[in-house]
């Protein structure tokens, strides 16, 4: 014979459990890895010129005697 | 009497029950803190996305400090060469563009420049150009270009230039690519430390 008292607290700590593994299953249902990745089409890239441009050089057409 | 009888009745059922949900309850956590297994198989699932992307592994071409010899209309600086014909340029090692396909798909691949001939260097028949080749080969199936072979810059401001490769491979050993930069500066170009960009845009296939 189980008393009224005894049976009060199974009461209660079946609740608790119960809330408990149900926690537990409603965490790991939502636990999914995402396999999803961003998908690129295009791309771009650039290089560079340099070049320095000084006066042109001036001949030196003057004559010596 | 009977009351009580009932009610005591009534107790052990709901006892019962709560030790029923209890068992469970434990049995249910219990998995959860193992780690045990319900189902022994599982299902990886990995999807590869396209990733188009290209890289200038060379990006400066430098053809340093010079001048157009006295009596030459203009002075010819080509890259792939170590200095200028009717110029005072000496850049010592030929210097190119190198262009590389690094993503894993293959790709179109156009090129443009921020500026034509005119605005970059200026002066009376300018020249600003560029050829391309394979430094890998089979790396581009060349569309409207031929290999080595000059052609004038594209600058339009809109869409991504000229199309040079149909088809840029990403495959390693066929995934690199050259180009190469011929300047015609006159005599009366503009003068001072010239800088233009060239820019690759890469589309996926």
């Amino acid at each position: 014979m189980i008393s009224k008292k005894v049976a009060v607290v199974l009461v209660i700590i079946a609740v608790i459990l119960a809330t408990i593994s149900l926690a537990y299953t409603l965490v790991n249902h939502n636990q999914k890895i995402s396999t999803e990745a961003p998908s690129f089409e295009s791309s771009s890239g650039s290089g560079k010129v340099g070049v320095i441009v000084n006066p042109p050089i001036v001949e030196d057409k003057t004559q010596t005697p | 009497m009977a009351k009580t009888k009932i009610d005591n009745k009534g107790w052990q059922i709901v006892a019962y029950v709560a030790i029923a949900v209890i068992f469970v309850s434990l049995f249910v956590i219990g998995l959860r803190l193992t780690g045990y297994a319900i189902e022994s198989t599982g299902v990886v699932n990995v999807t590869i996305n396209q990733l188009a992307s290209i890289n200038f592994t060379t990006d400066f071409i430098n053809f340093g400090n010079g001048s157009v010899n006295g009596g030459s209309s203009t002075a010819i600086l080509e890259s792939n060469d170590t200095g200028a014909i009717g110029g005072t340029w000496n850049w010592t090692a030929p210097q190119h563009f190198i262009l590389e396909n690094v993503g894993n798909v293959n790709v179109i691949l156009n090129l443009k420049t921020d500026q034509d001939a005119i605005t970059f260097l200026g002066g009376t028949s300018p020249a600003y150009q560029y050829a391309v080749r394979d430094s890998e080969v089979a790396s581009c199936t060349t569309g409207t270009i031929n290999f080595d072979q000059w052609y004038d810059v594209n600058a339009s401001i809109s869409g991504s230039g000229t199309q040079i490769c149909n088809s840029f491979t990403f495959t390693d050993s066929h995934d690199l690519i050259t180009i190469d930069v011929k300047l015609v500066i006159p005599s009366d170009s503009s003068a001072g430390n010239l800088t233009d960009i060239f820019t690759a845009t890469a589309t996926a296939l």
